[in-house]
């Protein structure tokens, strides 16, 4: 087994191409080129662009990794690249390049899955994580309440329809704020009354569905509320009703997220995700967990978002508990098996 | 100064067949390939392994991969594989038309009277075309076009045969005439608007950037099914 190995990790499964150097569990370089800025002009995210902008970026991304992490790609010990879930488009650009490098390095290669590597990543910040641990994973591409143990990957529940940061950008388009939505809603928050209008709770009390999330309806009360306000709205409102958005996000994502490590007896949650961004489903996850008496782990917001460093972060962890690299001929899937953190 | 051709590795993924090959300069040496059924990212590593096996501890001194067109997802795996690759080797990665690299091997296999036509499946009742000499050279496009519009005066061959020998040994060939790579994507529109639009440099050796000769579709999509990463 590597003493301290080397671990270059690609992340290609949404409209971020990252590349990360993690040496002996430390992060080294973190590297993301964006086609946020293209994507914006259609106000999300267009499958084939985020494809084409991961070709031309990848070789780059590389490049500019290893030259941050001061080491040459011959000194990396090990690969592990993002195999699923998320755009297949996308995830195949990761995956190719990711087998081409290390057959060409002659290094092992780890197939690994996204929503793992979300929880991985707090590691980079705040050290080892316990066994088992709790993870709300939310962003524009998912929104799941997930137990890590050992190398298995437990999803305790999903959205059942919009992913909470695509809620935020929908209700961003609705209240005349830029995409992506999240930051600039949080912004147009601090101004506004988080109780001035009553939105609703998707799933908050259905026992079928206690893990699960539904955004769909609280999109739709927005956009209802903005009608009846009539025009012109004024920035006032606007704030209120980003405030009362982001809220009832919070409220219902924080609650879920310590009932479920309350359920399962653990008593530690990770945030991860784009959304774990937000300064209110922060500070109320951490007063909820507080009085639960569960630690909160949260990455920096850089580390939060889709990146490489996680997916090395991730890689590096399965080397240290001896896990067997991944063989040739492993797939990229939009629907990565929820019960792996690593194609075997 | 190294007076032996090149030795190049060629890797195509432009259609249903996935293939890795390597050659120099009028020695066409070896070639694995596996056609459809398995996807391109699934069965790229396990070819590689073959003609690792093969190689025995050399490397090639360049990578040539084929920039399509052909179906993009494909042609972006074979891309983006060969650019890895060609980062682990520190060498460098050239583009060949994927017509051009079928015209070659037509060539290769008999002799060509005349000036012919190659053409592959574009979906959509759509051919992607290119037009070319008696030794192969392209001197018309690649283009994409709707099958009933055109009508060719020369033999058309429309069958997909890349022959990743074939095409490492030409680019070997190429290299040692002094043929200078491409390098630049500016030369034509990457996202260009419609087939016509597009210029493609006259060069064999291109860029390692897909020729999509198409616009994106541009369909917002969820980011994930609901079933996948939600
Ligand atoms: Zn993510």
């Amino acid at each position: 087994m590597m003493s301290s190995p080397v671990v270059l990790g690609i992340e290609t499964s949404c409209d971020e191409t990252g590349v990360g150097i993690v040496i002996d569990g430390e992060l080294r370089a973190n590297v993301i080129a964006s086609s946020i800025d293209e994507q914006a002009r259609f106000g999300g995210v267009v499958p084939e662009v985020a494809s084409r902008a991961h070709v031309d970026a990848i070789g780059p991304t590389i490049d500019a990794a290893c030259e941050r992490s001061g080491i040459a790609l011959t000194d990396v010990d090990a690969i592990a690249v993002t195999a699923g879930p998320g755009l297949v488009g996308s995830l195949l650009v990761g995956v190719a390049a990711a087998k081409g490098l290390a057959s060409g390095l002659g290094v092992d290669l780890y197939g690994i899955n996204h929503l793992a590597a979300h929880v991985a990543v707090d590691e980079m910040e705040h050290g080892e994580l316990p066994d088992p641990v709790i993870a709300l994973l939310v962003s524009g591409g998912h929104s799941s309440l997930v137990l890590l143990e050992g190398d298995r990957i437990e999803r305790l529940g999903q959205t059942l329809d919009d992913a909470a940061g695509e809620a935020f950008d929908k209700v961003a388009r609705v209240l005349g704020l830029p995409f992506p939505g999240g930051p600039h809603i949080d912004r147009a928050a601090h101004e506004g009354d988080p109780s001035a209008f009553e939105l609703p709770r998707g799933l908050a009390h259905d026992p079928d569905h206690r893990f699960d999330f539904s955004f769909s309806g609280l999109k739709t009360a927005v956009a209802r509320l903005i009608t009846s306000l009539g025009e012109p709205v004024s920035d006032r409102q606007v704030a209120d009703v980003a405030a009362s958005f982001q809220e009832a996000v919070a409220d219902v994502l924080s609650r879920k997220a310590v009932d479920a490590c309350r359920a399962r007896g653990v008593d530690h949650l990770v945030l991860g995700g784009g959304v774990a961004a937000n300064s209110r489903l922060r500070a109320l996850s951490g007063e909820r967990a507080d009085s639960a008496g569960l630690i909160l782990r949260v990455p920096r917001p850089d580390l939060c978002t889709d990146n490489g460093a996680m997916v090395a972060a991730l890689g590096a962890r399965l080397i240290r508990h001896g896990v067997a690299p991944t063989s040739p001929g492993f797939p990229a899937t939009s629907s990565m098996p929820v019960t792996s953190v690593a194609f075997s | 100064m190294n007076m032996n051709p090149a030795r190049v590795l060629a890797v195509d993924t432009s259609g249903p067949v996935t293939s890795i090959g390597l050659g120099r300069a009028g020695e066409p040496g070896f070639a694995v390939a596996e056609e459809g059924g398995r996807k391109h990212a699934e069965v790229i590593d396990e070819l590689m392994q073959q003609v690792l096996e093969h190689l025995a501890g050399q490397r090639p001194e360049v990578i040539a991969v084929g920039v399509g067109p052909g179906p993009y997802s494909g042609l972006r795996v074979g891309i983006a594989f060969a650019i890895g690759l060609g980062r682990a080797w520190q060498c460098p990665v050239v583009g060949v038309c994927s017509l051009d690299a079928i015209a070659w091997a037509n060539v290769a296999r008999r002799a060509v009277p005349s000036e012919f036509v190659v053409t592959t499946d574009a979906r959509r009742s759509e051919i992607y075309w290119a037009r070319y000499d008696t030794s192969a050279m392209r001197i018309a496009g690649p283009q994409v076009m709707s099958r009933d519009l055109i009508d060719f005066d020369a033999p058309v061959i429309s069958e997909q045969r890349v022959d990743p020998g074939i095409t490492a040994a030409q680019v070997s060939r190429f290299i040692g005439e002094g043929f200078t790579p491409m390098l630049t994507t500016d030369t034509w529109a990457p996202h260009g608007a419609d087939g016509s639009d597009v210029v493609v440099p006259r060069g064999p050796l291109l860029a390692p950037h897909p020729l999509y000769l198409r616009a994106p579709d541009i369909t917002i999509s969820a980011k994930t099914p609901a079933s996948g990463a939600s």
